[in-house]
């Protein structure tokens, strides 16, 4: 077990969590009178973070490659995959719970007057199932039985794939608002969880010291997976745009996509969710040098990380950016900007999944082979669950 | 399927099919057509409760919204932030050129009680529902979680959020109207047609033995109307005033592709 040492990165991520913490008590006492949200923006950053947080259930589909479909080169980051998606997922349902107005209602409201035709209610009951499915995985992958691994993994999956559906719905089934309307959202958030999952696992294993030569070609398999998904990103991107444009007049959908591309929301769409979160990342990984990889890597993969959160809060935004009022209005709806205490929330949420993955890490994920059977570094036969031996 | 190929049609045969066919297609015309004139009376709802509301005559004065304000209890907080404030009913009001051209819309905007609502699909724990007997879109305030989703999907701007507890000023306090009941932070408030005046409207007709009668029910913004520009009534009633205005060819409602079917009529 290695001995887990403080670092300054930990005390900082500590600081902000226990920020977000306060923020979060703050916020549930005051009420959302402190967020900077109005009647005319109803979902503000806390709703962005939240979808940008559930989007780590990515790391589900990762941790899933090994033990469901036999890619045999994921299995040894499998526990980790999972681990985070289930730490990023909780940590988004507590940022929601808090962006709620009367939040303590939703636990007895869900369970004695559900809505089936709401997609929320789906969007709660999915990604609790997922929690509980994929508890059940991460501590499957750890113990001896292969096949009950194989089935936890494959449960855990598909309910990962359900939940992820169910919060683009969320926005893809509201009719009002026809920047988010329709199948894209829906698409969009499967394909940000993908990569989301792709870029923490690239992160994780970049920042080890050493790497192993198994670790090494998963590393170079990750890197051309991303430089395929953020290439698919750009062209979802391109392709909202475009059809947005061709709405053309006073469509809805044509004023929201003009807010984004050249209007309020036009400078963090270009500069932090284009270049900074899908370029400059597509720069770096395109290069497969394989002395430097790791490094290019370590810096690409938290851009786009943050490129998807500036990509959750273009989105969030943009659909409510043009008003939805009975006379049609030629103005935007005028942005308050976020609170302190919503910025707080969202930063001391992503430091709590940093220090919490640090510390899990540092004590039990990374423990040597004999104490955990099917963990990294245990040399089982190909065809099993847990299997380092890259294929 | 060769067989199925060579099978030889006569006259006959095809005549029948090619008639069935056409006779379908015209009945789902005419039938299309019914579905489309929505002032049918539903066999499915005793009651349709619809207002309707003359542009022609709205003179923009906001009486409307201050009667409002007052009969349902909400909040005027003066120090609520743009975007904040608590409207059931507003008028809104868009300019358009320059002096002399200027051209005013004036739109009063309350709930639409829409037929098909958005935001009673929309809530996850059916704090919003449909009362399907009257028609009326309602909130059960006690039950709202406030994720504002009812917001999000209506396509009106119809429903306001309590960001804070309502406040109002000093002169007003002791002056609520006791039937309506009062609301706090975190949950979401829209028009109710006045559903207590319509409660008590039916209450009366049903202890007199009778049916409400059309113009019996008011709500506080048609009540202070000075320009009398606002009708309320039964649809389903076919001798109803609104049954006939809604009929007129300067009647029209807003939105309606996105599908919700709202039962507030505009005459243009």
């Amino acid at each position: 077990m290695e001995k887990l040492r403080l670092s300054p990165g930990m005390v900082v991520a500590g600081i902000l969590m226990l920020l977000g913490f306060f923020s979060g008590i703050y916020s549930l006492i005051q009420g959302h009178a402190s967020y900077g949200t109005s009647n005319d923006m109803p979902w503000g950053l806390l709703v962005a973070g939240y979808t940008f947080l559930v989007s780590g259930i990515g790391g589900c589909f990762i941790g899933s490659l090994g033990s469901v479909f036999g890619i045999k080169s994921y299995a040894p980051m499998a526990r980790r995959a999972f681990f985070l998606a289930i730490v990023t997922v909780a940590v988004g349902m507590g940022v929601i719970f808090v962006e709620l107005g009367q939040p303590f209602r939703m636990f007895l409201g869900y369970v004695a007057s559900p809505n089936l035709t709401s997609p929320i209610w789906w969007m709660g009951v999915n990604y609790t199932l997922f929690l509980v499915l994929s508890v059940w995985a991460f501590f499957a992958l750890g113990g001896r039985n292969r096949t009950v691994a194989r089935v936890a993994c494959s449960f855990a999956f598909l309910a990962a794939l359900v939940a992820d559906g169910s919060v683009g719905s969320v926005f893809g089934m509201v009719n009002a608002r026809p920047f988010w309307y329709g199948l894209y959202l829906p698409a969009d958030f499967m394909l940000c969880a993908w990569i989301i999952g792709f870029a923490m696992i690239a992160l994780t294993v970049s920042l080890e010291k050493r790497l192993s030569a198994e670790k090494e070609q998963l590393l170079g398999s990750v890197r051309r997976v991303l430089v395929v998904l953020l290439g698919i990103n750009l062209l979802f991107i391109a392709w909202k745009s475009i059809t947005g444009l061709s709405a053309g007049g006073e469509d809805d959908k044509y004023l929201a996509a003009v807010a984004l591309l050249k209007g309020p929301l036009s400078v963090r769409f270009w500069l932090l969710e284009i270049m900074a979160g899908l370029a400059l990342p597509l720069i770096l990984l395109r290069s497969s040098v394989a002395n430097t990889m790791k490094k290019r890597i370590a810096v690409a993969s938290p851009l786009i990380i943050f490129g998807l959160l500036m990509n959750k809060m273009n989105i969030v935004a943009a659909g409510q950016i043009v008003p939805v009022e009975a006379v049609k209005s030629d103005t935007y709806v005028r942005m308050g900007g976020y609170s302190l205490g919503e910025m707080g929330i969202v930063v001391g949420a992503v430091a709590f999944v940093v220090l919490f993955y640090r510390i899990a890490d540092a004590l039990y994920l990374n423990v040597p082979a004999a104490e955990h059977a099917q963990t990294e570094g245990t040399p089982v036969k190909i065809g099993d669950v847990g299997n380092t031996t890259a294929v | 399927m060769e067989e199925l190929l060579k099978r030889r049609v006569d006259r006959r045969s095809f005549v029948k099919v090619a008639g069935t066919g056409m006779t379908l297609a015209v009945l789902e015309g005419l039938l299309s057509r019914v579905k489309a004139n929505e002032i049918v009376p539903r066999p499915d709802a005793a009651k349709r409760y619809a207002m309707v509301i003359d542009l022609q005559r709205c003179i923009g004065c906001e009486a409307c919204t201050v009667a409002c304000k007052v009969e349902n209890n909400t909040s005027t907080d003066p120090s609520a932030q743009p975007g904040r404030k608590i409207f059931w009913n507003e008028v809104l009001v868009k300019e358009e050129d320059k002096y002399p051209q200027t051209k005013k819309d004036i739109v009063p905007r309350p709930c639409f009680h829409c037929e098909n609502p958005s935001c009673v699909k929309a809530c996850p724990v059916q704090a919003t529902y449909q009362d399907r007997e009257r028609g009326l879109v309602l909130q059960r305030y006690e039950k709202c979680i406030g994720c504002k989703y009812c917001a999000i999907a209506c396509p009106y701007g119809a429903r306001s959020i309590n960001w804070s507890d309502p406040s109002w000023p000093k002169e007003r306090e002791g002056a609520f109207n006791p039937e309506v009941p009062m609301r706090y932070s975190g949950i979401i408030e829209k028009c109710t047609f006045c559903v207590h005046r319509i409660d008590a409207a039916e209450a009366k007709a049903a202890s007199e033995n009778r049916p409400v009668r059309d113009g019996e029910i008011i709500p506080a913004c048609n009540l202070t109307c000075v320009a009398k520009a606002r009708f309320f009534g039964d649809l389903n009633d076919p001798k109803s005033e609104v049954a006939g205005l809604v009929k007129s060819s300067r009647a029209h409602r807003l939105k309606e592709q996105t599908g919700t079917k709202p039962k507030v009529f505009y005459l243009k």
